[in-house]
């Protein structure tokens, strides 16, 4: 909760400082298929795997925050997921760190990176995966594929996004959808799940959170 | 607010999940045995090479040797030797059986000393095994015999084990003869113990003799070995025709499988998904083998076996089901399981590091239900070389077998493992799994009494059986 205050604190006031900025030529990035973004998120994650007799399944509480930022066509994209067991007994605790990294395009973006993650009681304590997304833009849709996105949740997906709407469907069997329901120019709150089955492993995750859209600042600039 | 509405999910979860959790005071205030039915086998298990001394076989020359690192094979830098003495000592490892008050005993012959060449029988050692199946019965105790513990002549395995198609051959002919011999004294029979592990540490961990780190030999003796049950229970059918017992059936045929709770280790994707393949692979190939006749098993990127066995289908009267702990399992590319599995630091466990879960006996009884077969438990015992701690657990698994019936579960039998402490495979003599200790530097293999006994007791006159003093 508090990561969600201090979204809100920080987006509206890069929103203020940018209207405030009076005496200077107002900066007008070139068009790019992103904008800069950031978001925090909480939910709940229900995964396991069936079996014969049934399915072992655990609940965790998420929470997720996260977002990406041009620098001229380069950007930088990271996330932080925690998942907190809602049983004692069962399984661990784990934080993953999502650093990609790569260039944004009028139409087009691609980032690569890691997914760190880290989880105490485990063996071995960190493990480290790729992760990639691609988006491309076509008239009002924009086409996005990815691996191991969304901080290593979603193991593939190939989707749509049109205006504020975005469905994916998650390789091999599986679906995600987000949906932004604006609260100003530059805010909104985010819904956002994804369910698939993966073999006999299944995982399903509902979050619900903030998310803005801090102004770009000229390149170079220090402020 | 979020504090609270986290507690709120929390319980709600807690109250929707069919996971139990065994409160330890409910467990001990509850007299165990009365929940179960007449006719319940409760007894022991063991395993020729493990107790019985002096076998001459595949495990014994493993035994002997040693890692590229000059490591002997086994941990202890023991090897298997006299054992128990249960060889000659049967009659007194009976008398501790009526001491428990138990009413079955599961053990197994070995094919290595009933053949010790291809063209050679040992009538002797047969005649033993049939006197010992007759004495049991004479004291209410019913035998139920393995024919397949793990280990196997020295000319099958330097003829290629279980990788050869020649060995299928060679231990059909083994269980017809057993099966002849025995018949009139045998109606229960266990084939082969524990297929998954036996394939797993010999074959993908390289741990159990041959030793191979093989992803593909792994899954081709495991398809080897469920054929070897097929070929076995056809035998069974064939040559046992007493009905011993009266009920009406000559042969009560199953295996004994190994299960192990496999926890994801966190909610990560990868972590959830490598359990689910483990659980498929471990827990699911070999029953749902029996259930469908047909051998499915996948390693992907590795191997792919799909293969129908005749005979297979319909070839069990009951699963026998080996549990001790659970497994959290973490991926790991760098292993051929991809995965690694471990037991979190602070989690009660038995000397082996394995976490005691009873809870998991439950959850797998109740999953096997739906076979529609009977089950029984043919192993479950924990590594305790006080003696103080496994009367509790003892307690806790016998309460998962209650609740496990209260819902239904058609289980049969409790054996527990095991009666005597013996040579646990690669640990050596260190682990201590007996409910009667043993003195292996006596003359006489002293048997002694652990604090277990007068637990497995009451859960025997709780039953109705009347152990002796």
């Amino acid at each position: 909760m508090r990561s969600l205050l201090l979204l809100l604190v920080l987006s509206t006031g890069l929103t203020a400082r940018a209207q405030d900025n009076t005496s200077a030529a107002p900066y007008v990035p070139p068009p790019r298929v992103l904008t800069n973004q950031i978001s925090s998120e909480l939910g709940l994650l229900v995964g396991g795997y069936s079996h014969s007799g049934g399915s072992w399944d655990d609940a965790y509480a998420s929470s997720l925050t996260g977002g990406h930022y041009l620098f001229n066509g380069f950007t930088v994209q990271a996330g932080v997921l925690s998942l907190t067991p809602l049983e004692g007994g069962g399984p661990n605790a784990s934080v993953s760190l999502s650093v990609r990294l790569g260039f944004t395009g009028e139409r087009w973006s691609v980032v690569a990176g890691p997914v760190i993650q880290a989880s105490y009681p485990s063996t071995p304590l960190v493990t480290v995966l790729p992760s990639v997304k691609a988006l491309y833009q076509l008239g009002a849709v924009t086409l996005d594929a990815g691996l191991l996105d969304k901080v290593g949740m979603v193991p593939a997906h190939v989707g749509a996004s049109y205006g504020r709407v975005g469905l994916a469907y998650v390789l091999p069997l599986g679906a995600r959808a987000h949906v932004r329901i604006p609260l100003s120019e530059r805010a909104g709150i985010q819904v956002d799940g994804f369910a698939f089955r993966l073999g006999s492993a299944h995982t399903a995750m509902l979050t619900v959170g903030l998310v803005g859209n801090p102004p770009s600042s000229r390149p170079g600039d220090a402020s | 607010m979020s504090r609270h509405l986290w507690m709120a999910l929390s319980l709600l979860l807690a109250a929707c999940s069919d996971r139990p959790s065994f409160d330890p005071d409910v467990v001990k205030a509850t007299p165990l045995g009365k929940g179960l039915p007449a006719g319940f086998m409760l007894g022991t298990s063991t395993a020729a090479h493990q107790v019985e001394g002096g076998n001459e076989n595949d495990w014994a020359v493993w035994e002997r040797g040693q890692w590229p690192d000059g490591r002997p094979h086994i941990k202890d830098g023991t090897v298997s030797g006299a054992a128990t003495d249960s060889w000659n000592r049967f009659d007194e490892d009976m008398r501790l059986m009526e001491k428990l008050g138990a009413n079955a005993y599961r053990f197994s012959v070995e094919w290595s000393r009933l053949q010790p060449t291809p063209d050679s029988w040992n009538t002797e050692a047969m005649a033993r095994y049939q006197s010992w199946a007759r004495a049991l019965r004479q004291r209410g105790i019913t035998p139920l015999v393995t024919l397949y513990h793990f280990t196997l002549p020295t000319w099958i395995m330097e003829a290629g084990g279980w990788e050869s198609p020649a060995t299928q051959e060679a231990f059909e002919a083994y269980v017809a003869r057993v099966a002849e011999a025995l018949g009139g004294e045998v109606d229960w029979w266990c084939t082969i113990n524990e297929p998954n592990v036996y394939a797993v540490l010999g074959y993908l961990d390289g741990e159990w003799p041959p030793g191979k780190k093989d992803t593909k030999a792994m899954a081709l003796v495991l398809s080897q070995l469920m054929e070897a049950h097929a070929r076995a229970a056809r035998q069974l059918r064939s040559k046992d025709t007493v009905d011993v017992d009266g009920d009406g059936q000559a042969t009560r045929i199953g295996l004994a499988h190994h299960v192990r709770v496999f926890q994801p280790a966190s909610g990560s994707t990868v972590d959830t998904a490598v359990a689910g393949l483990t659980d498929t692979f471990f827990n699911e190939s070999v029953p749902e083998a029996i259930r469908t006749g047909r051998i499915r098993l996948s390693v992907p990127g590795q191997v792919s076996i799909d293969r129908e066995v005749a005979d297979l289908k319909g070839s069990i009267d009951y699963l026998g089901i080996n549990y001790y702990t659970r497994d959290y399992v973490r991926q790991y590319l760098g292993e051929p399981a991809l995965s690694r599995q471990y037991v979190p630091r602070g989690r009660e466990k038995n000397d082996l590091g394995w976490e005691l879960f009873p809870e998991g006996l439950y959850l797998f009884l109740t999953r096997y239900a739906e076979l529609g077969l009977p089950l029984i438990v043919t192993e479950n015992g924990m590594a305790d070389h006080t003696g103080e701690r496994r009367p509790y657990f003892l307690q806790s698994h016998l309460y998962a077998v209650e609740q496990a019936r209260a819902q239904g579960a058609d289980v049969r039998g409790y054996f527990h493992w095991s009666l005597l402490d013996n040579f646990e495979w690669a640990e050596g003599y260190e682990p201590k799994f007996g409910l009667f200790s043993v003195d292996l530097s006596s003359p006489e293999k002293t048997r002694t009494e652990t604090p277990a006994v007068s637990t497995f007791q009451e859960i025997a006159r709780n039953l109705g059986l009347t152990p002796s003093p």
